[in-house]
């Protein structure tokens, strides 16, 4: 009897102690951005602040840290083609978590040539509408 | 938690003007739509609107999720090409200016934009063009209720879900209670608390942050937004004009206002509300860019235009910024469920399910409707698809494929129908292909592309000769 209640207070003995911090779960959507645009988020059960870095290389030398607070997710825009590396991290009140895994994001914007061609259709369509329009008032105008 | 970090507007505040101005929009609601007792009254404000009162409602209905939240979206996203592209998207108002004009005259007794596509191409045609206009409608009215509670959240922390649901309870009570004449009296008084607004949150920003700091800022952290050579940006101009053209021509909202303005009008108030609207999106979108010079973390990208507000003007300018975005929302929400309301009303109850049903009948399925499309829109809502810039976009592909068919039935007498069938079909299948393949950011200019194509081709290889005398017929009067 004895030693299943010293057995019983053991397990509660282990639920009490604070668990290690572990890393957040870090994504990004899309991985691969063709505009520069994607979106980071973490999350890691319980944690109520994060700490956000992004370097050019795997081992974040240098790093820039983008945020520190409570958010889950940020948006990152207006990057040129490269490729970026992000990690996040819990901030206990004990101190810093472990860095999450580095998540690599590539930008490779679409080429220039392409877009023109789309500019270029896009006037063309919208030409030939107008064309069409002010025609057409003309003629609705002219007719009694 | 996705939201932001802080909300700078207390909850209790939040709930305060959204309550204040609910009782406003529903008071003027029921006061001014209670003389309403025939279907033109509630679906058409008795056909008299003046020029004051229309162009009011063209504005306030286009300055909507597109210019007080996507706008600094697409500002963050593109950059300079991101405002520019979307103050384009009054192009579409100006155009519809002379449309305007020449559909009162072609159909001095129309109700719906379904009327015109039934009259001019036939009863395929009509189908095909009322499952693209339903899609619009609803992708709208969901975009519009995201807008909704993704305001409330982002300012004063309240759950979307709670925040999307009072909103649209709010826009759904009051359009019932006075039809499309209530729509246009509340558009008239949102019109002017969103200009007094925005004037006042530019200037506040002007005063607050200089170009010079935010110059910096972004060419450091975020230099593709600075870059004139952007390539999606450079897709993405032509493609919102388009979309916005596509969004207008087709759209019962646009056309129950050609409808309800008095003779002579349409034309001059949608010239106007195009060129009042032209320098919102600008406003809107600029103050995105401070971003970086702030350090604010940008949780969603629809987020960004209150976050910053908020974020640089306190609760000062939450305030304001609340009350310009509900008022914005409220006034194309309205709008856009009275329309669709009036579509499904005429074109699918009448037109499909009770040919013979009388105007009682008719007048209180209107009502019912609007009640059954509140329900869906808030239905969808919640399960808060994709972002608000996302939604909007998707639409592209199915409203643009219907630009040259619009355009073409209302001004060439030749155009071949079964060429605008598959103009409207094989425009929205490819420019959807498109939105996946490439991006949201040619959607709607390969759909149009497409489209214009085939109605050229087609008209020229086989024109079908019409009288336009047919389009004065009124069979599904009710």
């Amino acid at each position: 009897m004895a030693r299943r209640a010293l057995l019983l207070l053991w397990c509660l003995s282990l639920l009490a102690a604070p668990a290690a911090m572990a890393a957040p779960d870090l994504r990004a959507s899309p991985e691969r951005a063709t505009d520069g645009v994607y979106r980071l988020s973490w999350e890691a059960d319980g944690a109520a602040r994060f700490e956000l870095q992004e370097s050019d290389g795997a081992h974040f030398n240098p790093a820039r840290t983008l945020y520190t607070g409570a958010d889950t997710a940020s948006v990152i825009t207006g990057k040129p083609d490269g490729e970026y590396f992000y990690r996040v991290r819990v901030l206990g009140e004990s101190g810093p978590g472990p860095w999450s895994e580095p998540l690599q994001v590539t930008v490779q914007h679409h080429s220039l040539a392409r877009a023109l061609q789309f500019f270029v259709v896009g006037a063309l369509v919208f030409a030939v509408l107008l064309a069409v329009i002010i025609r057409g008032a003309r003629e609705d105008r002219d007719t009694p | 938690m996705n939201g932001p970090e802080t909300a700078v507007l207390p909850a209790g505040i939040a709930w305060g003007i959204l309550g204040a101005f609910s009782v406003l929009w529903v008071f003027l609601g029921w006061y001014l739509g209670r003389r309403a007792r025939t279907v033109d009254d509630y679906m058409l404000a008795g056909r008299n609107v003046g020029l004051a009162l229309a162009t009011a409602t063209a504005m306030a209905t286009w300055v909507t999720t597109n210019t007080t939240m996507a706008a600094p979206q697409f500002a963050l996203q593109l950059g300079i090409w991101g405002m520019v592209g979307y103050a384009l998207g009054s192009v579409g108002l100006i155009l519809f200016a002379p449309l305007a004009g020449r559909i009162r005259r072609l159909m001095p007794g129309g109700f719906t934009s379904g009327d015109f596509i039934r009259l001019r191409y036939g009863n395929t045609a009509w189908r095909v063009f009322l499952v693209i206009s339903l899609i619009y409608g609803l992708g709208w009215l969901i975009s519009l209720g995201m807008a909704g509670g993704v305001l409330i959240e982002a300012l004063a922390g309240i759950d979307y879900r709670v925040g999307m649901s009072v909103i649209l309870f709010i826009c759904v009570l009051y359009t019932l209670l006075g039809g499309l004449r209530a729509v246009i009296g509340t558009d008239f008084v949102q019109t002017i608390l969103i200009l007094v607004g925005l004037v006042i949150l530019a200037w506040l920003v002007i005063a607050q942050v200089g170009f010079g700091e935010i110059h910096v800022t972004v060419s450091e952290q975020r230099p593709e937004l600075l870059n004139l050579l952007f390539p999606a940006a450079i897709m993405f101009l032509f493609n919102n004009l388009l979309f916005g053209v596509g969004e207008i021509f087709h759209s019962n909202v646009w056309w129950s206002r050609a409808f309800a303005f008095g003779r002579g009008v349409g034309k001059r108030a949608y010239l106007m509300a195009g060129l009042l609207w032209m320098p919102i999106p600008i406003v809107a979108g600029f103050i995105a860019l401070a971003t970086p010079a702030l350090g604010i973390n940008v949780p969603g990208a629809d987020m960004v235009g209150p976050l910053v507000a908020g974020e640089l003007l306190g609760l000062a300018g939450a305030i304001i910024v609340f009350i310009v975005v509900f008022s914005a929302l409220a006034s194309s929400v309205d709008s856009v469920l009275a329309a669709t309301s009036d579509l499904v009303t005429r074109d699918i109850y009448k037109g499909h399910l009770r040919r013979q049903a009388g105007e009682r009948e008719v007048y209180l399925a209107a009502k019912t409707i609007v009640v059954v499309l509140g329900t869906v829109t808030w239905a969808l809502c919640m399960l808060r698809l994709g972002t608000l810039g996302a939604v909007l976009q998707f639409l592209g592909a199915f409203v643009a494929s219907t630009i040259m068919p619009i355009v073409a039935g209302l001004y060439w007498r030749r155009t071949n129908p079964w060429g605008v069938i598959a103009a409207m079909v094989l425009g929205t299948v490819i420019g959807l292909y498109s939105y996946f393949a490439i991006g949201f950011y040619v959607a709607a200019l390969v759909s149009a592309a497409i489209s214009m194509a085939l109605v050229l081709v087609t008209t020229w290889l086989w024109p079908r000769d019409f009288q336009w005398a047919s389009l004065r017929e009124e069979p599904l009067r009710g």
